[in-house]
């Protein structure tokens, strides 16, 4: 018997309290340089708090699943010193700290990418990674730049009180500046491949990267909402972005065989809504959806391992009829708003989480199973539906404003109808064009790697 | 086949191979009749025999990939040949025998080929 | 006739046909595929040698070839090997006992270089202290086209994860692939303007294409099964996978999209065509400079010039021989203890003692640990047999669709199996509840993907996914319970149903001739005698993980990959049923009436042991059972803090680590497996085994003509071999034959996994099966050792009379070491490669 017992376990709390130590330092050095956030704590408070629950369950699973890491130790401290410029960006009232912590954020990110070192084609990924945000960061640190120096101050709230004086090219500038930085975070098209192509970072890197990192980009978007109530040309962009991302990442999503890559594509669809969402003017929806996505991204990483068995989950029968049904319904709902005059940019994901509610209550009710189940079924969804209602009120309350009107409702009609009309068209199951398959396919395909592996 | 016996009987010249290779190696030969367009066979199980290693044994109950398998195929001429010259590059590099022959067959029909050979 | 025939075709072929046929590429292309070994996918993990095309050469030839071949290592590094021998993992003694023979005896060893320098020094120099050149010479680079191989692979061969299949998948991997490759950005920028001239014109039927492509590229008509068979090697894992579709799989998994090795190779052909090529292979360095080797000991200019060609004789000794005399070291050191121990327990004989139960456990080397625990708690005999006990069969899950194959690979199912409610479970409520999961998963499945429903669905069950996180990873003991108590234990709940066929229900499962076959099969396999214990316990095994791609390796291979309890259960039955126990008696084993046979499943991951079916033991047994059930208890406890001190964990944490989800190591599988041995239990009772053997119980005197012994070397133990070539080529190149780290792991197609982004599907073990945390192997790569306790000419006539047998131990895959049961003595079989042409023979083992 070997009596080895090589790594002990006080050398793993080691790296617990390195990466403990990281999150409380990052924002304790930081944070005294302009302060921290006076209004608009509460987004703070939320996002905050979502990351710290991930970074504590994902470290706590790590302890466990990276055991037998010849790297743990760095792990540990990446993503310690990962999660506090994180507090520390969602937390500061300076533009300069925020600009910091975010371009950190983007260079720590990166390296636990590269997390294996002799790995080629981690190497090749995290390099990807970092050019991904240098694009980003730069538009932030343009943006930022443009902001301070077009209203004298560096500290975020003075700006935001005089964004809406900052009229024409130099607010539309700096908006679409800081959706290009949102972008290039929230992994949307052009800047998807770096997400798709970072599967060579360890399974609770992959959690929290999809859970806390990837939500940067809302966060930013929300933090200056004012700026972009004022520059409609850069919401318009945001809603055009988001509406490209959630369909092109829901394609990838549909079409990899492999389960991270998967979860990939659907993150960079989610963040596409998310996005859209902020341009349509709901961000307390948004907010709820950053939470709620997070969570359950996480869930899905991290139990990645059990996506093994051979058989295709049987989809519940009536589907197809029930998608198109409810949509027509929905879509006609919405027509009446818009001829009532009603029609908001907030109503988009509320009426497509309608239409969710409906389908599956439909399929939960409609199928040959004994009145017990039936009921408990319903009673589940009417459970998730009501959490999801709070959700959306609180974080709505939480962000504390609501956006302006930026597309007419025929407008709002249209998206909503892009959303509903390719979701009957799935349900179908109607094959895709073979060019727009293989496209979807090679998303975050990484050139010049083959089939290499750790040296 | 021009006994008088068979005189009242419709026969139809045809080739017949027979193969017997490790069982094993019987996935490989079945690949190969495929390929030559064979439209069926009859596969023993577990034979028995003497041999250049010696005695074989029918196989133990355990291990269906021990002992030896045979396979008798009629075909028309093409296919045959087709087979045969496959085999005799799988004899370059694994064990085993095979016999060609001529037989007569009354149903003709029932040993067309699955599909034509190119 | 035939002569003729076969010499007019071959010359007919050489004058009109320069292009092989059909069927001869067909020929060409099977030989061509057993390169690779079949993978199976992992939720039903089989562990096979992934050098088992190489087995008809010589071990050491093989793994040169192989290591050639697939740009893999040969061994583990000297470096490795070293710190194995300093953390006295490997008796030093043995290894230099392994350098004096390779140096040609003690005469020639000890005979001096140079002051106090001999040439054993010269050599042991070279093993222990001389730094090795271990990095590669030239690195392998990375091979492009395989990648865009394996893309397509993946897509083909998914078998439900993606929503959206690949088009064209019933045209066949070939033809599917060509129709779409042309938009491939990957195989434009690999292939440009030539590679879309080849995509349009290159046949659409894979055997023809790669008869076209052999001819475009000119390979002459020798080299082509070579050419084919390095192609297949390039992407072991897909060819493997492509193996395991067309031998082993279920006709249902591989319907809707046919592919064959031809498919693949007609890819690799395209890819040819197209001028995509290989990239170098990766160059390990031989040997070492003798001048260095000459300034390690400071030996002089005159002592060089008078010794240097026994000094350069020694450096020149490749760096891969030096690898394998540490291999040799380790086992011959292993032997070294273990035969003096049988053979002294071989002479000592039995003793009788009245059991109280008697349990039949597998032969897997988890049992063995577990077996000296419980036999320390009590009166109980116990005996190892394959974990499938035996029966051939498929067992039709009244939930699921595709049946499970419960026996071993080697074997197809004989018996298809149902199972039927066990009376006193309410098995509507659970059919129920497994019908609302059914249909819950569905529907999650759905929404996730719709695009629709996808984000709502992602907001309403972020705070549900949240807590199940939470849960999980914090409280998963807690957890686990929670499951357990919504989902009834379906498992105790429906028991098989041996009365109806599953698939023709006019039918038995068994005739009663079959029950009465499988269960004499029993006792002449294991040498148990008639005079039978009031309990028999048949022990299956199955292992415990979650969130883990590699849980089915853990449990019973003999089973196919699932845990044996339910072949446990249908054995028990089988020998509970009064016509059977007649039938027996008829056959002269007249068992006691008073014996009642029991299954049981032994969770290998917490040493917990669960009886099968306690509601119908009958009242005169309860006693019995519940004494026996203690002792599986203190006996689970002992065996767990045993275990917990190899994993560097405590022993509770082994049970919370069997329901963790981020557990990468919930047990040490069959890690250090080591030997193989064939007899009685009481040969090997007193020696603590270490988990390290895998143990068959045979008695030579109730097998006359050598039929069982036949029967057990040529199945149960081909199967120890694979799984100890598994182990033994996973630890010494992770990457090539090995599955690599298991966090960076991507499951592909629910069949197996990817390492990160892509690439080939992976076989063998994971690190974390094979490694200890700080990276030095746990198992110790060794080859298995068989020893058999019966007459010498009993076991020599066994071997010559099965090819497959005289293969293993002549090539060196496994070694044979026979206990003569009538003096005890011990005999080697010498391979061929050892003992020149003269037919194989024992020869004495040396001490």
């Amino acid at each position: 018997m070997p009596d080895a017992m090589p790594k002990s376990t006080s050398a793993r709390g080691q790296h617990v309290l390195a990466a403990v130590s990281g999150m409380v330092a990052v924002p304790a050095v930081l944070l005294p340089w302009g302060g921290v956030i006076e209004h608009s704590r509460a987004l703070g408070l939320v996002i905050g708090a979502l990351t710290l629950f991930v970074a504590l369950i994902v470290m706590a699973f790590a302890v466990r699943y990276l055991r037998a890491d010849p790297r743990g130790a760095a792990f540990g401290v990446t993503l310690g010193l990962l999660v506090g410029c994180v507090l520390t960006c969602v937390a500061t009232g300076s533009l300069f700290v925020l600009a910091a912590a975010w371009v950190a954020s983007g260079r720590l990110l990166a390296r636990l990418i590269g997390h294996d070192t002799t790995w080629p084609e981690a190497r090749a990924a995290a390099r990807r990674a970092r050019h991904a945000f240098a694009v980003g960061d730069s538009a932030l640190v343009a943006g930022l730049l443009v902001l301070g120096l077009s209203t004298g101050s560096a500290a975020i709230s003075p700006v935001l009180a005089q964004s809406a004086t900052l009229a024409g090219p130099t607010g539309a500038a700096a908006a679409l500046l800081l959706l290009i930085a949102a972008a290039a975070r929230c992994a949307l098209p052009p800047f998807a491949g770096w997400l798709a192509s970072s599967m060579t970072a360890p399974t609770p890197v992959s959690a929290l990267m999809h859970a806390g990192l990837v939500n940067a980009g809302g966060f930013l978007l929300i933090r200056f909402a004012p700026l972009f109530e004022a520059a409609p040309l850069a919401r318009l962009a945001a809603i055009a972005a988001g509406l490209g991302a959630a369909l092109y990442g829901l394609g990838v999503m549909c079409v990899r065989p492999d389960i991270k890559r998967s979860l990939a594509g659907s993150t960079v669809s989610q963040m596409g809504f998310m996005i859209m969402s902020c341009g349509l003017g709901a961000y307390g929806a948004a907010l709820w959806h950053i939470v709620a996505h997070g969570l359950f991204k996480a869930w899905l990483f991290l139990g990645s391992g059990s996506a093994i068995g051979i058989g295709k989950t049987p989809a519940a029968p009536g589907l197809t009829h029930s998608i198109k049904g409810c949509a027509i319904l929905v879509l006609a709902g919405a027509l009446v708003l818009t001829w009532a005059g009603h029609m908001d940019g907030a109503l988009v994901p509320l009426l497509l989480a309608l239409a969710t509610a409906m389908v599956t209550l439909n399929a939960g009710l409609g199928t040959q199973m004994p009145m017990r189940s039936r009921l408990a079924a319903t009673a589940i969804l009417i459970v998730l539906a009501a959490t999801q209602a709070i959700g959306v009120w609180l974080t709505t309350v939480a962000v504390g404003h609501e956006g302006s009107m930026v597309l007419p409702g025929w407008a709002l009609d249209g998206v909503l109808a892009a959303f509903l009309g390719g979701w009957v068209w799935q349900a179908q199951r109607r094959s895709l064009p073979r060019r727009i398959y293989v496209h979807l396919l090679n998303a975050g395909a990484l050139a010049c790697v083959g089939a290499g592996e750790p040296a | 086949m021009t006994d008088a016996a068979f005189a009242d009987l419709v026969l139809h010249q045809l080739k017949k191979i027979e193969v017997i290779v490790r069982a094993e190696d019987q996935r490989m030969i079945e690949d190969l009749l495929h390929s030559a367009g064979m439209g069926g066979w009859t596969v023993i199980r577990d034979v028995a025999g003497y041999g250049h290693d010696g005695f074989h044994q029918g196989r133990t109950i355990f291990n269906d990939q021990t002992g030896l398998v045979m396979f008798v195929g009629v075909a028309e001429p093409g296919p045959i040949a087709e087979v045969a010259r496959g085999l005799a590059r799988f004899f370059k590099s694994r064990p085993g025998v095979t016999f060609l022959s001529d037989v007569a067959v009354m149903r003709s029909e029932y040993f067309a080929a699955a599909r034509s050979a190119p | 006739m035939k002569a003729r025939t076969e010499g007019a075709n071959a010359s007919a072929y050489a004058y009109v046909q320069p292009a092989p046929g059909r069927a001869e590429i067909a020929a060409l292309v099977a030989l061509a595929a057993r390169r690779v070994a079949p993978l199976w996918p992992l939720q039903s993990a089989i562990a096979v040698n992934p050098l088992s095309g190489f087995e008809e050469m010589a071990f050491d030839q093989a793994v040169a070839r192989a290591a050639a071949i697939f740009g893999a290592r040969d061994s583990l590094s000297i470096e490795t090997w070293r710190n194995l021998v300093r953390a006295q993992q490997i008796d030093i003694a043995a290894l230099k006992k392994v350098a004096i023979a390779r140096l040609g005896g003690l005469v020639p060893a000890f005979a001096p270089i140079g002051p106090d320098v001999s040439r054993l020094d010269l050599l042991m120099a070279r093993l222990m202290d001389l730094p090795p050149p271990d990095q590669p010479a030239t690195a392998g680079g990375a091979d492009p086209g395989a990648a865009l191989i394996a893309k397509w692979c993946a897509v083909f061969f998914d078998q439900g994860q993606a929503a959206c299949a690949m088009p064209g998948r019933d045209l066949g991997l070939y033809r599917a692939v060509v129709a779409l490759i042309g938009h491939d950005r990957d195989y434009r920028r690999l292939a440009g303007d030539v590679g879309q001239r080849v995509v349009h014109c290159v046949p659409r039927d894979p055997l023809d294409a790669i008869a076209e492509g052999v001819e475009a590229l000119k390979i002459p008509s020798d080299e082509i099964e070579e050419t084919l068979a390095a192609l297949v090697a390039r992407l072991p894992g897909w060819a493997g996978h492509i193996r395991w579709r067309s031998e082993y799989a279920e006709p249902s998994d591989s319907a809707g999209a046919p592919a064959g090795m031809a498919d693949l190779l007609a890819l690799w052909i395209l890819l040819e065509r197209a001028g995509i090529m290989a990239p170098p292979p990766a160059l390990w360095p031989a040997a070492c400079d003798p001048r260095q080797l000459a300034m390690h000991f400071g030996l002089g200019q005159s002592q060089c010039a008078s010794q240097w060609g026994a000094i350069e004789a020694i450096a020149t000794v490749r760096q891969s021989e030096l690898a394998h005399m540490f291999m040799v070291a380790a086992e011959q050191g292993f032997r070294d203890t273990l035969i003096p121990a049988l053979t002294a327990a071989s002479r000592s004989g039995a003793t009788q003692q009245a059991p109280d139960a008697q349990l039949v456990f597998c032969i897997d080397v988890r049992s063995e640990p577990f077996r000296r625990a419980l036999e320390a708690q009590g009166a109980f005999e116990t005996f190892g047999y394959a974990g499938f006990f035996g029966l051939p069969i498929a067992r039709h899950r009244h939930d699921r669709g595709r049946r499970q194959r419960l026996l071993p690979v080697l074997l197809a199912p004989q018996h298809d199996i149902a199972e039927t409610p066990v009376p006193g479970y309410d098995v509507d409520a659970l059919v129920r509840s497994e019908a609302l999961h059914q249909h819950t998963r569905g529907l999650l499945g759905t929404a996730k993907h719709g695009l629709g429903s996808a984000f709502a669905t992602a907001e309403a069950l972020g705070l549900v996914a949240g807590g199940i996180m939470a849960a999980r990873t914090l409280a998963p003991r807690l957890m686990q319970r929670v499951m357990q108590a919504i989902n009834p234990d379906i498992e105790q709940a429906m028991a098989p149903a041996l009365d109806t066929h599953a698939l023709h229900p006019d039918f038995p499962a068994f005739t009663l001739a079959e029950k009465i076959g499988y269960a004499s099969l029993l006792f002449r396999m294991t040498g148990m005698s008639k005079q039978t214990a009031r309990l028999v316990v048949l022990t299956g095994h199955g292992g415990a993980a979650v969130n883990n791609p590699y849980a089915a390796a853990l449990d019973c291979g003999a089973c196919g990959g699932h845990p044996g309890g339910f072949n446990a259960r249908v054995m028990a039955a089988i020998l509970n049923d009064p016509a059977v126990r007649e039938g027996l008696a008829d056959e002269g084993l007249s068992l006691p009436a008073t014996t009642l046979f029991l299954a049981a499943e032994h969770n290998t991951t917490t040493d917990q042991v669960t009886v099968f079916d306690i509601d119908q033991v009958p009242l005169s047994h309860k006693g019995d059972l519940a004494a026996l059930r203690t002792a599986f208890d203190r006996a689970g406890q002992a065996n767990r803090t045993q275990r917990a001190i190899a994993l560097g964990r405590d022993a509770d944490d082994l049970i919370t680590g069997s329901c963790h989800w981020g557990e990468v190591r919930p047990e040490w599988g069959l890690a250090r497996n080591a030997a193989f041995v064939v007899g009685p239990r009481w040969l090997t009772r007193a020696r603590d085994l270490g988990g390290r053997a895998f143990l068959h119980s045979y008695d030579w005197t109730t097998d006359p003509d050598g039929t069982t012994l036949a029967m057990i070397l040529t199945a149960p133990m081909v199967v120890a071999q694979w799984i100890n070539c598994q182990y033994l080529f996973s630890t010494i190149d992770n990457h090539r034959y090995g599955s690599g780290d298991k966090t960076t792991q991507n499951p592909v197609g629910r069949i197996g996994v990817v390492q990160g982004n892509g690439g080939d599907l992976r076989i063998g073990l994971p690190r974390q099966s094979l490694f200890s945390d700080d990276g030095s192997p746990y198992h110790i790569p060794q080859r298995l050792l068989t020893v058999v306790h019966a007459p010498f000419d009993r076991v020599e006539a066994v071997v010559t009379a099965h090819d497959i047998l005289s293969r293993l131990f002549g090539n060196g895959w496994v070694q044979l070491v026979a206990i003569d049961s009538a003096t005890g003595d011990a005999r080697r079989w010498a391979a061929d490669a050892e003992c020149a042409p003269n037919p194989p023979a024992c020869q004495e083992n040396r001490p």
